[in-house]
């Protein structure tokens, strides 16, 4: 039984969380209006009640985890303080964005703890688990092992 | 035999053993996501009422992990621990499943073959 057969709903939750994780930021409007302003040019943009959306879909399976590290027993066992922290690097980027949105608490702190989490969410690729935004598309498109999607051969 | 189960462990030996392995055995360390998703795919896991210590990765990160975490400086009675979760909790029959591609069998492998390396191993005498 592969592992879509074990843990459909995990599985699931994760394929959505990455997602909205890819896709929202690039597509949102407000960065782009920040880079258009910038640079002169920009990708195109969702509509901010779809960002909205996606925003709020990506904290609900952020939570998924957050709740499965917390009481299943099996996660529990090999849970560090460190799977922790990964978590709550990759949600306060958008935590803070939600609240910035909806103008929850002060505006300006918000935006600034919004672009200071946003920044340390980058800074964290390269050094953490993180990387495998990089190593995912290596890893199933270029070496050839049982997980490539790419022409590799399978060696079950 | 008593003098090999009672001699101070060679923490030198060990530390040279992980480090000719340090490359896959540092990389299998950090990828782990600590998912569990390879909990199913291990017939003793399912056979022990889905015990989390019986799950692949827990018995990875509890043998060769704790090694690598305290750089060999292990005594005999932690690695006698650890071999419960490589002999006891694993037939090492190479089944399990991760989808990041965790090699766990070789990590399980490399950890016994260090606990044998200090005479530490199920003995059925
Ligand atoms: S070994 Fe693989 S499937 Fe198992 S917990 Fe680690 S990353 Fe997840
Ligand atoms: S090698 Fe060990 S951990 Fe992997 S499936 Fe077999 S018994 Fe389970």
């Amino acid at each position: 039984m592969t592992i879509i057969g074990t843990s459909p709903v995990t599985i699931v939750f994760s394929c959505i969380f990455h997602l909205c994780l890819l896709i929202t930021p690039i597509f949102l409007l407000a960065h782009n209006i920040l880079i258009e302003d910038a640079v002169g040019f920009s990708l195109f943009s969702f509509s901010e009640r779809f960002t909205d959306r996606l925003t709020f879909i990506f904290l609900i399976c952020a939570a998924y985890f957050l709740i499965r590290r917390v009481f299943l027993p099996r996660l529990r066992a090999i849970s560090s303080v460190y799977d922790y922290v990964i978590l709550v690097v990759t949600t306060a980027p958008f935590l803070t964005g939600y609240l910035v949105y909806y103008q929850v608490f002060d505006y300006k702190i918000m935006i600034i703890l919004h672009m200071l989490t946003g920044e340390l969410m980058l800074i964290a690729i390269p050094f953490t688990k993180i990387y495998h935004m990089v190593f995912f598309f290596i890893g199933r498109f270029v070496l050839i092992h049982q997980h490539t999607l790419g022409k590799g051969s399978r060696t079950w | 035999m008593i003098e090999e189960q009672t001699a101070a462990v060679d923490i030198k030996f060990i530390r040279d053993m992980l480090d000719k392995n340090k490359g896959k055995m540092k990389l299998s360390l950090s990828v782990c996501a600590h998912c569990s998703l390879c909990a199913e795919s291990c017939f003793l896991f399912n056979a022990y009422n889905k015990d989390p210590k019986y799950m692949p990765s827990y018995k990875f990160i509890h043998s060769i992990g704790i090694l690598y975490k305290k750089k060999g400086k292990v005594d005999r009675s932690m690695l006698e621990e650890i071999s419960i979760n490589i002999w006891k909790r694993c037939v090492l029959c190479t089944r399990c499943y991760c989808p990041f591609g965790i090699d766990i069998p070789s990590m399980i492998a490399l950890a016994r073959s260090i606990c044998r390396s200090q005479g530490v191993f199920p003995r059925y005498d």
